[in-house]
């Protein structure tokens, strides 16, 4: 468990199902984090493109405009070895090779609070992210249209 | 005493006699210095006669010839006339019916040279010169029966020579038309049995042996059907066998089963051909048939890898739509235990319950759904008025349309439509376009309209709404399980589709930002003529 008085540690989840991301973010927030919500793969990299960039991430792969291994390869690119959960009910979409020497974890829908809450903390305590600056930010932006399923709304 | 020969006796015949060759032999001394003449002037003669002159390749031949005619008249005033002279003077006869001069010029270029040689004859007035015109009209006359009859017996020969060969031929060709007419249907990967008028096997070929395992021993003069115990469920091979054999086929093709010598069942698609009644052949029908047992079985694993596919495709899709909702389940359960642990507000636990109520409905919903979808139950087919279907439909929605705020309306002619078919499944049909619909206009507070009109062969159901529009004209929305809308199935246009397939009808969407039109067609007349 993190120590609250401490700089809590931002959580960005994103999911469709706002109602239930709401109520992980109530009890994430009791346990510590600091947490922000997207509903769509869209708004999570418009969130993971501003400061300040979130110290861990999770997300299901079916999102809708942007899939999750785009929004994953976002975040990695906003800030290199950040934690990357996928909280999913397609785990068959997983590629491991995706994402280099720090794999993401996955955790296959109904996910455990507990166990899911414990995975972050363990790998929040591991992580040594750097931010990106505001220079490269064109550059991954770009990489992030080459690699989403964006579709127009 | 010996036999006469042929010569002997044509000699005895114009009493030619020792005195005839001593007077050739004292004529031809004097005439052979114009024997050159003689001999240009025939020649000459014949270039004048085309068909006569077209017998000779050329020049060269006739100075050769020429020359062979000056040895000739030499000859005949030689003054030996013995058998040796006889095979010699055959010997022309049979060279003129090698060249192919006709006989006429034979006769007629004797003249010729009988001619020519008389006037020489006739200079000399003495007593001997009758004797020797009679002497050289003896001669000549032996040299032309000699030609005569070599020349027939020659050409005869080569009558008979020419019609052997030409037997031969005809021969040859019937055996290499045979042999090929046997290994077509021999080498042939189809069944080829040939019929009897009394529907007996008289033909089996080597496909015919391989598939059923009979030699063809074993079946020849066996009533096909029987033997072959060759039959289809309705008995519509020997029905049609029967209509074959009297050459009064309704269809050439009938499929049937055979049974192989070791009991087993092979399906043969037949082509029946009626051959009639030829003279000397007694196979009146030819049943031609393909062996599809194995391609059946292909299909059949096809088809059913196919399906376990689409089974594959739609479980992934399932998992999915229930791991949602027992995700948000299970979050809320947690919610729920450590609100209790802690005493929390009733008002957050309460509404975590009912967050896992609803989920649970959720997927109640998505059962009911998902087997609507993937065992749709049979169509109940009915006249069902589609003016009323649409009111109905409109009622059923306006409650949700108004507290959307979409204004929906109707536009529908005035004289009904009736067609044959499942009331309730198409009710549901428009359900889900309607509600679709007041969905994607909620989001710009538009409109929906339900269009109903007739075109000459189809009733068409148009649902148009002024909302955003699809995401991507690609978008595969008939697939189950694809859902642009949060708390979607994902079935509901999957089950519009279906259902209207199975009307006979199509369902097809044009869709851009601020009109979207989901168009159904459904034939007129009786669907159950369209519809599997």
């Amino acid at each position: 468990m993190l120590d609250p008085s401490s700089h809590p540690h931002l959580v960005l989840l994103v999911d469709d199902d706002v109602r239930t991301s709401r109520r992980m973010a109530d009890m994430l927030r009791e346990d510590g984090f600091a947490v922000e919500i997207a509903r769509d793969g869209a708004a999570a990299v418009a969130r993971l493109a501003r400061a300040p960039v979130p110290d861990a991430i999770v997300t299901e792969f079916n999102t809708t405009h942007v899939d999750g291994t785009a929004v994953g390869h976002f975040a990695r690119a906003r800030r290199p070895g950040i934690p990357i959960i996928f909280a999913t009910g397609y785990p068959q979409l997983f590629q491991p090779g995706a994402f280099g020497s720090e794999p993401p974890l996955v955790f296959t829908k109904p996910v455990d609070y507990a166990s899911l809450r414990d995975a972050l903390t363990s790998a929040l305590s591991r992580a040594n992210p750097t931010e990106v600056t505001e220079r490269d930010l064109s550059a991954l932006a770009t990489a992030v249209r080459v690699q989403s399923t964006s579709t127009d709304d | 005493m010996t036999k006469e020969t042929r010569f002997q006796e044509l000699k005895r015949y114009v009493r030619f006699n020792e005195r005839d060759a001593t007077l050739l032999v004292a004529f031809g001394r004097k005439a052979a210095p114009e024997f050159p003449r003689i001999a240009r002037e025939f020649y000459d003669r014949i270039r004048e006669h085309s068909e006569a002159h077209d017998v000779f390749t050329g020049e060269e031949q006739i100075a050769r010839l020429q020359r062979s005619l000056v040895l000739w008249l030499a000859r005949i005033c030689g003054g030996t006339y013995d058998e040796a002279y006889h095979e010699q003077t055959s010997q022309i006869g049979r060279v003129h019916v090698k060249i192919g001069l006709p006989q006429r010029y034979m006769l007629t270029a004797m003249a010729l040279i009988r001619v020519a040689l008389l006037r020489i004859a006739d200079r000399d007035t003495g007593e001997e010169a009758a004797a020797i015109r009679e002497a050289l009209i003896r001669v000549l006359d032996l040299e032309l029966a000699i030609m005569l009859e070599t020349y027939k017996d020659s050409y005869v020969d080569r009558i008979r020579r020419v019609a052997r060969e030409e037997q031969v031929d005809l021969g040859k060709a019937l055996a290499r038309t045979e042999h090929r007419y046997v290994n077509a249907v021999e080498l042939a990967s189809v069944l080829i049995i040939g019929l009897d008028a009394a529907g007996k096997i008289q033909l089996f070929n080597r496909e015919a042996e391989r598939v059923t395992g009979y030699a063809r021993d074993e079946l020849l003069g066996q009533p096909f059907v029987s033997a072959l115990g060759a039959q289809d469920a309705d008995e519509r091979l020997p029905r049609q066998l029967t209509e074959g054999l009297a050459g009064a086929l309704e269809s050439q093709w009938v499929e049937g089963t055979l049974r192989t010598r070791s009991g087993k069942l092979r399906g043969v698609i037949w082509n029946l051909a009626f051959a009639g009644q030829q003279a000397g052949d007694d196979v009146v029908l030819f049943a031609v048939g393909r062996d599809i047992t194995d391609a059946r079985a292909m299909e059949e694993r096809t088809r059913q890898a196919e399906k376990l596919a689409a089974i594959g495709t739609l479980a992934a899709g399932l998992a999915h739509e229930i791991r949602n909702p027992l995700n948000g389940a299970q979050l809320h359960v947690s919610f729920l235990e450590r609100a209790i642990k802690k005493k929390a507000s009733e008002q957050d636990m309460l509404e975590a319950t009912r967050v896992v109520g609803d989920e649970i409905k959720r997927l109640a919903n998505l059962v009911t759904e998902f087997l609507d979808f993937a065992r749709p139950k049979p169509l109940q087919r009915n006249d069902v008025s589609l003016l009323k279907l649409c009111e109905h439909a409109k009622t059923m929605v306006s409650a949700q349309a108004e507290a959307a705020g979409v204004r929906l309306s109707a536009d529908l002619p005035n004289s009904d439509l009736v067609i044959q078919a499942d009331q309730a499944k198409l009710l549901q049909v428009l359900l889900n376009l309607l509600k679709n619909a007041v969905d994607s206009a909620e989001t710009t507070g538009g409109a929906v309209t339900l269009r109903l009109r007739r075109s000459p062969l189809q009733a068409i159901v148009d649902v148009e709404d002024d909302g955003p529009g699809l995401p991507s004209p690609d978008a595969p929305i008939f697939d189950a399980f694809f859902s642009t809308k949060e708390g979607g199935t994902g079935l509901g246009l999957a089950i519009t589709h279906r259902i209207v397939s199975d009307h006979g009808g199509t369902v097809d969407v044009q869709s851009q930002p601020g009109k979207t039109v989901f168009r159904i067609a459904l034939p007129l007349g009786n669907a159950e003529d369209l519809a599997p």
